[in-house]
């Protein structure tokens, strides 16, 4: 039975990534970009196989993909809380570490409702969500090009070589878990639409990375948080700033990013213990968290 | 005995025996007239409810010629006399049992029953005063039809057919609530509406067991989702025209008697933004007209918000101009501003609800009292400041733009501003996405509210993002099934 559609599979995927993309840390460079589309071109290649898998996996398989799940869940709300430092939130900014926890409460309890929602609120409120947070980034993007520095588009390997690029460029696709997931609620497979969500991420992905290499790509040492860094930096007025739209797509991202996890971690739990009946989102969620605080201990 | 027994009691073949068992079931009520006489050489009672009959219909059309019957052999010749040679009604149903000879009683009909009858004859004669057809009072358009529903159904069902003379038009009448027995009558097109559909919506229905039924309220709940949800799934019409269009989309009305407004199952969140008047504009004029509706009711929710959070935490939005002059009202204001937003538009909600409860007359001296006098010295007082003041207003505004959300929006624009208050555009952020999820999750019968949207129909789209021309529209043959989904 399908429960959502194509289209929605994919903005809900994308959402994830680009939220994982906002939250890169370290230098970026033209190479990083190049080594994230060709990570995204095998992935491409890579997808009928994986899916297949998937499918002849059985339980073990979902139950490998919860697992994951709630691992990816865990690393987004490292990257909301870490990222969250550089970006201005009310109440955060002044309040040390009950503030940062007071916003990360705040993502996590409305992750638990959007996701208790059912899966297929979900979708429909992810089209939304990413087609307005795309209005906002086109936007900054727009912004960023009176400040632009074309001389920042050198091909400079600087701080790390194209392997460990194609390393970063894996580790931050894991929207690509939920996609698989939810995929199975999608209707018939077809390699056309899994081709389709990932060309969109590589263009969206392509294009956020070059724009914050021509913009803060001077200043790259010291931005810990590039495309941050560069969102705050694209202002369209002399007099005015828009980083705070900046925020809106952040705040919006972030609760959809983590809520996906959490709807494709309900929707396994539910598939693997039938009998579970109440509390799955909550449940996913906690155990995110969970696996957020032994992240942020370890890594 | 329980209290409903004397419902499912029949008539007895005595005359005396009827006559008192009814007044005994009346209580001897003052309305319920019993005149006896007798006709055709038989012994008779007609029994009706005063200022439900007509008297003029009941003396010419039921006494006058039954008065007139020549001597008959029995009470079944008599009855067969009546019915078939008189013809003293349209509508003369017979009555075997107490329950339905009150239920006819107390909707305007005239029973007879006479000595040594098991059964009784009923006839429609209604007289009862009712308020006529007249304009509706929340749904005025300029070039449409002025006509809004009337409080009796019937009449409503009338004013229907008159809009779709088509067989296909069918309208159901059931009989809701134990102790209003509430006519409820199910309109749509069976040509049009999927027959699951009809039968879910017949189940809903069947779930009712309330005392009575006086507003749409009432069973508005039982046709609904039971999850809770900001935005109504069904919508309300008090004009007889909307209700055909959506009819002819092949969505269900439902009317209630006594209740000037019809509930229409399904609704989407797009058709709070469509008037009947777009459709007599120009495609260009009607677009512009309801983009300004998309504007007015995002102003409506989140203009007091925004301005609280911009000007509390977010100032660098603010060119040097605007920020220098909201700066210099804000400092003479002695409250912060969430306060004082939340205080403006408290008192706004005051004066509303004291301007609707109120008579007329006083409700004018209400608007010019709290416009002109609190409103006034409010701002001379610096008590609040006037940026704030008109923001506000705007809000107030543009949630009257659309009134069919308006209860919705009034409680969103608090929670918004609270919102915005505390947490700046980061805590409008998150509490749009909630919302955005919770009106997504919207749906009745496998109908998602926030079609044609998403999911996305880009033929819904030509009547939600632009109005197209009517020579377009008619080639479009659109039913609500278009938008329908499987359930989860």
């Amino acid at each position: 039975m399908s429960r959502i559609n194509k289209k929605q599979l994919a903005a809900m995927a994308l959402i994830t990534d680009i939220f994982a993309v906002f939250c890169l840390r370290g230098r970026l460079t033209v190479l990083t970009a190049a080594a994230f589309v060709l990570v995204i071109l095998l992935q491409t290649a890579l997808l009928p196989l994986i899916e297949r898998l998937y499918a002849a996996g059985g339980k073990p398989a979902k139950a490998l993909l919860l697992l994951w799940m709630i691992f990816w869940g865990g690393v987004l709300f490292t990257m909301q809380w870490r990222t969250s430092e550089v970006i201005y939130i009310p109440g955060e900014s002044s309040g040390g570490i009950w503030g940062k926890l007071m916003v990360s409460g705040l993502i996590g309890l409305v992750c638990i409702y959007i996701s208790s929602a059912g899966i297929r609120a979900m979708a429909r409120a992810s089209v939304i969500a990413a087609a307005v947070g795309a209005v906002c980034l086109l936007v900054v993007t727009l912004s960023a090009v009176s400040g632009a520095d074309w001389e920042n588009l050198t091909v400079s390997t600087g701080h790390g070589s194209f392997s460990g690029e194609l390393l970063r460029g894996l580790c931050i696709s894991g929207g690509l878990g939920s996609y698989i997931a939810l995929s199975s609620i999608s209707g018939k497979k077809s390699f056309r639409s899994g081709t389709a969500y990932l060309a969109v991420r590589g263009a969206i992905t392509a294009v956020l990375l070059l724009v914050s290499v021509l913009i803060a790509g001077g200043i790259m040492e010291i931005a810990e948080y590039p495309v941050v860094m560069a969102a705050q930096l694209a202002q369209p007025f002399p007099s005015q700033r828009i980083d705070s739209l900046f925020l809106i797509v952040f705040a919006v991202y972030a609760v959809f990013a983590i809520g996906v996890q959490s709807a494709a971690a309900d929707m396994l739990l539910e598939e693997l213990f039938p009998r579970f009946h109440r509390f799955r989102s909550l449940c996913a969620v906690a155990a995110m968290v969970g696996a957020a605080f032994a992240i942020a201990r370890f890594i | 005995m329980k209290d409903n027994e004397w419902e499912n009691s029949s008539l007895m073949p005595s005359l005396r025996s009827n006559i008192n068992r009814i007044k005994e079931i009346s209580g001897g009520s003052s309305d319920v007239l019993i005149n006896e006489f007798v006709t055709g050489g038989i012994s008779c009672a007609l029994i009706c409810c005063e200022g439900m009959v007509s008297t003029s219909v009941i003396t010419e059309l039921i006494f006058e010629p039954i008065t007139d019957i020549e001597p008959q052999q029995d009470w079944s010749a008599l009855f067969h006399h009546i019915q078939e040679q008189l013809l003293l009604s349209t509508d003369r149903p017979t009555v075997e049992d107490f329950g339905k000879l009150f239920r006819l009683l107390h909707s305007g009909f005239a029973v007879l029953i006479a000595e040594g009858a098991p059964s009784a004859l009923a006839f429609g004669v209604q007289g009862y005063a009712t308020r006529g057809v007249q304009e509706p009072s929340g749904e005025g358009n300029i070039m449409g039809s002025h006509e809004g529903f009337a409080e009796t159904v019937r009449t409503c069902m009338s004013q229907l057919r008159r809009r779709l003379k088509s067989p296909e038009l069918v309208m159901e009448l059931i009989c809701k609530g134990e102790k209003s027995h509430t006519d409820l009558c199910l309109c749509y097109m069976k040509d049009r509406v999927p027959r699951e559909l009809m039968e879910r919506i017949r189940r809903s229905l069947d779930r009712i067991s309330l005392e009575t039924i006086l507003t749409t309220g009432y069973i508005r709940p039982f046709v609904e989702s039971r999850r809770f949800e900001i935005f109504s799934s069904t919508g309300v019409t008090e004009r007889p025209d909307v209700l055909c269009s959506k009819l002819i989309e092949g969505r269900v009305g439902i009317l209630v008697d006594g209740v000037p407004y019809a509930v229409v199952i399904p609704k989407l969140f797009c058709e709070s933004f469509q008037t009947i008047d777009d459709y007599s504009f120009k495609p260009y004029y009607a677009t512009f007209l309801r983009w300004i509706k998309y504007l007015a009711f995002i102003m409506a929710v989140l203009l007091p918000a925004v301005y609280a959070a911009v000007v509390m935490y977010h100032p660098e939005l603010l060119n040097s101009t605007l920020f220098m002059l909201l700066v210099e009202s804000e400092k003479q204001a002695p409250l912060s501003i969430m306060t004082e937003s939340v205080f403006v538009l408290l008192m706004y909600e005051i004066i509303r609800e004291a301007g609707v409860r109120l008579p007329k007359p006083v409700g004018g001296a209400v608007s010019i009292i709290s416009g002109l006098i609190i409103g006034d010295s409010a701002v001379k007082s610096g008590l609040v400041s006037t940026p704030l003041l008109t923001m506000s207003a705007l809000a107030v505004l543009g949630g009257l733009v659309v009134p069919e959300l308006n209860p919705a929006v009034t409680v969103l624009r608090f929670a918004f501003l609270f919102a915005g208050g505390m947490l700046g555009l980061f805590g409008i952020s998150l509490l749009a996405c909630a919302v955005l999820v919770n009106v997504c999750a919207t749906e009745d019968y496998g109908f998602p509210y926030t079609a044609p949207l998403s999911p996305f129909r880009s033929r819904g789209m030509s009547d939600t993002a632009y109005r197209a021309g009517m020579d377009k529209m008619q080639d479009r043959g659109f039913t609500v099934e278009e938008y329908h989904e499987q359930d989860k």
